[in-house]
């Protein structure tokens, strides 16, 4: 593969072992800039540790990631300030409203207008009425568009989200769907965590399969997406009789 | 300068978690009352050398306020995993153990103020240098804090951190505790002498000392 755009992720050779147990070996990825991808895999393929390690919360065993050219680990604050995180957690404080836990991070990501951003991210996840709320009141489907609008405050050019439809309901996840569409601009990298192989062919242009810590399958999702599914759920059957 | 503005953010959230739950305040503070309560019954108030008793009991019950305050605080930002946004965040390492340090100085301070004058007057203590047991008490916390707050960091990930903590972070402030004992010792007796000047540089030694470990440290325990 050539030179990647500004703004692409590359992992080489990335491993992350746990004591003897490799959660991640040997990965070698390239997403464009542009690029909206869905992982995913059997519980325990390693689609969090990707993404944490992409993010910067874990570092890898061996190997390399770089956003923008730039080495995860070397990365700076400004390099941070460019990736946007939803989590399996919220990352929120219970005892915080929700606009106090979207104030405070959106002046910890230096946002210049915190309370319009809180606003305008509120609007944009369907959470103005809860705004005011504690948000250990919160449902946990509201729980989690706040914490999806704390990503997405400091309007980030890499957006890494882990499992964002955990807890939605229907209707939710509808205008999750939807709103990561809307996400995916050609100045954008969006990598999104799934279980539900019907979402991955239906708005990500591209599905990365893991299995036991490595890449089993590679594919564009538009062509034949039909296949890639059949294709995905073979993989996970022959993992289950493995 | 990079640090401050994160640091003093993640500083203003904490105090305002406080205010909303009062949880280190409230129970740290009663907790520190009791401790204080019951050893101006354990402990002679009258006599030679009351001066050095009452100081110990002093700093063993800021130690305790300071251990249980920094482990409670730390412990909320495991919750719902918040330490991870702060670390994903373009906040600089340093800046993180910054602002938890900041938070942490403020609450204990909070309950020395609070449990201070009801000590004084338990224990029938006259202050003889007020200069001297401000300053004690400023340099004492801090080193207790910068210490706390790093090794509340390392406990955080691990089962049992509230056993662990103290474990941690009481042979490490011997040194400090010692110096902090014999500075307000001498500020009870008003007996400004060549060495408590030495305590007192003893502990500007250790805070900066520890101040410059942990904010090399700190980063690396931010790392999974």
């Amino acid at each position: 593969m050539g030179s990647l755009p500004e703004l692409g992720i590359r992992l080489r050779g990335v491993s992350k072992a746990f004591g003897s147990q490799f959660a991640l070996s040997r990965i070698d990825l390239d997403v464009q800039q542009g690029s909206y991808v869905a992982i995913m895999g059997a519980n325990g393929a390693g689609k969090s540790t990707l993404l944490k390690i992409i993010s910067g919360l874990a570092v890898p065993t061996k190997g390399t990631v770089t956003i923008a050219g730039i080495e995860m680990r070397k990365a700076g604050p400004k390099l941070r300030a460019l990736v946007g995180v939803v989590g399996h957690e919220s990352m929120l404080y219970l005892d915080l409203t929700a606009r106090e836990n979207l104030m405070f991070h959106a002046r910890l990501f230096g946002v210049r207008e915190p309370r319009e951003a809180v606003e305008i991210a509120a609007e944009r996840l369907a959470v103005r009425r809860s705004l005011d709320r504690p948000v250990r009141v919160l449902s946990r489907g509201t729980k989690q568009r706040v914490s999806l609008a704390r990503a997405l405050l400091h309007d980030p050019a890499v957006i890494l989200l882990d499992e964002p439809y955990t807890g939605l309901d229907e209707a939710a996840a509808l205008s999750l769907s939807s709103l990561l569409e809307d996400l995916n601009t050609p100045e954008r990298v969006l990598m999104v965590t799934l279980h539900d192989v019907a979402r991955a062919i239906s708005g990500p242009q591209r599905l990365v399969v893991l299995s036991a810590g490595r890449i089993v399958l590679d594919t564009p999702t538009h062509e034949r997406s039909e296949d890639v599914a059949d294709t995905y759920l073979e993989l996970l059957k022959a993992e289950a009789r493995r | 300068m990079t640090w401050m503005t994160p640091a003093a953010t993640i500083a203003a959230k904490d105090l305002r978690l406080e205010i909303k739950t009062r949880d280190v305040v409230a129970s740290v503070g009663l907790f520190v009352l009791l401790v204080v309560v019951t050893a101006s019954f354990a402990f002679p108030t009258t006599g030679d050398g009351r001066e050095g008793v009452a100081a110990g009991v002093l700093w063993m019950a800021f130690l305790f306020a300071a251990l249980l305050g920094m482990g409670r605080s730390m412990a909320l930002e495991k919750e719902e995993g918040c330490l991870e946004g702060l670390i994903v965040s373009p906040a600089p390492r340093e800046a993180i153990f910054l602002g938890k340090l900041f938070a942490n100085l403020g609450f204990t301070f909070v309950v020395e103020l609070l449990i201070l004058p009801v000590f004084v007057v338990l224990l029938g203590l006259q202050v003889g240098t007020m200069a001297l047991l401000v300053l004690a008490t400023l340099l004492g916390t801090l080193g207790l804090a910068t210490v706390g707050t790093l090794f509340s960091a390392m406990a955080v990930n691990t089962r049992g951190r509230e056993a662990i903590l103290p474990l941690l972070v009481m042979p490490v402030s011997v040194p400090v505790m010692i110096a902090a004992v014999k500075s307000t010792e001498a500020a009870f007796a008003g007996d400004w002498t060549s060495s408590t000047v030495s305590w007192l540089l003893l502990m500007v030694g250790y805070d900066a000392l520890f101040l410059l470990v942990a904010l090399a440290t700190f980063p690396h325990l931010m790392e999974e």
